[in-house]
């Protein structure tokens, strides 16, 4: 079975590439998904700079 | 003196020529030339490039990321009625970069934008609430030098997990 998953598993060359992290599919965890909670109920006000970012752009 | 043409951001399709893209970071080159078109057909990410024609002149790399509300600390989920299996949705930047001949242009803002707008979009379209913009960067000069200007904050301790709240990023727009 081992030898079988071997041979029909061989990733091209991007998907072994992509399976290092941090390119994708990253989950947030521990202390950063507690950070994301604390803005998500009280989402920042956008700078001056950020504001005048979106408008040239 | 001819003007140079404007440019537009599009989606990397194979009339793009990349393999002359240079924009003096040897893995930035290296994913848009070897990856960016493999990692779209595997559905992993989708590379939106800056051009007029066929040259590149930027890019920037999104894909879906989520964070479990599993992860999140449970006494400040609790009384929220977030099911358990949920997880929160975020818009994931891989990759952003500009061409030598195009620095000092405003187009790297140009092209974040182009990802906020995407995750702008997905929250009204799909109405599944995108929590906002997350991206990882490699060198901590790049938080002072870019991305704090975009109201990113990092949420790991070393500093190099950057995050941007979708509601910070609407009301930047005025939406």
């Amino acid at each position: 079975m081992q030898d079988k998953l071997k041979t029909a598993a061989k990733p091209t060359e991007a998907f072994a590439d992509c399976s290092k992290p941090p390119q994708t599919f990253e989950v947030i965890r521990g202390d950063g998904a507690r950070r994301l909670l604390e803005c998500a109920k009280t989402p920042p006000a956008p700078s001056q700079r950020l504001i005048d970012s979106a408008k040239k752009s | 003196m001819a003007t140079a043409p404007p440019l537009n951001i599009v989606r990397l399709d194979d009339t793009h020529l990349v393999d002359d893209f240079g924009c003096g970071k040897s893995k930035l080159n290296s994913s848009i030339k070897r990856f960016a078109r493999e990692h779209a057909n595997l559905g992993f990410s989708v590379t939106w490039v800056a051009t007029s024609g066929t040259d590149v002149a930027g890019y920037v790399t999104v894909s879906a990321s989520a964070v479990p509300v599993e992860d999140f600390p449970a006494e400040m989920v609790e009384g929220l009625g977030i099911p358990a299996k949920f997880a929160a949705p975020t818009l994931h930047i891989g990759r952003v970069a500009v061409a030598n001949g195009h620095r000092g242009t405003g187009l790297g803002p140009k092209l974040m934008w182009h990802a906020f707008d995407i995750a702008i979009d997905a929250h009204s379209s799909l109405g599944l609430g995108v929590y906002g913009v997350d991206l990882f960067i490699e060198d901590l000069d790049l938080l002072e030098k870019f991305y704090k200007q975009f109201d990113f904050f990092a949420i790991d301790p070393e500093g190099k997990h950057l995050f941007v709240h979708l509601e910070t990023l609407r009301q930047a727009k005025g939406l």
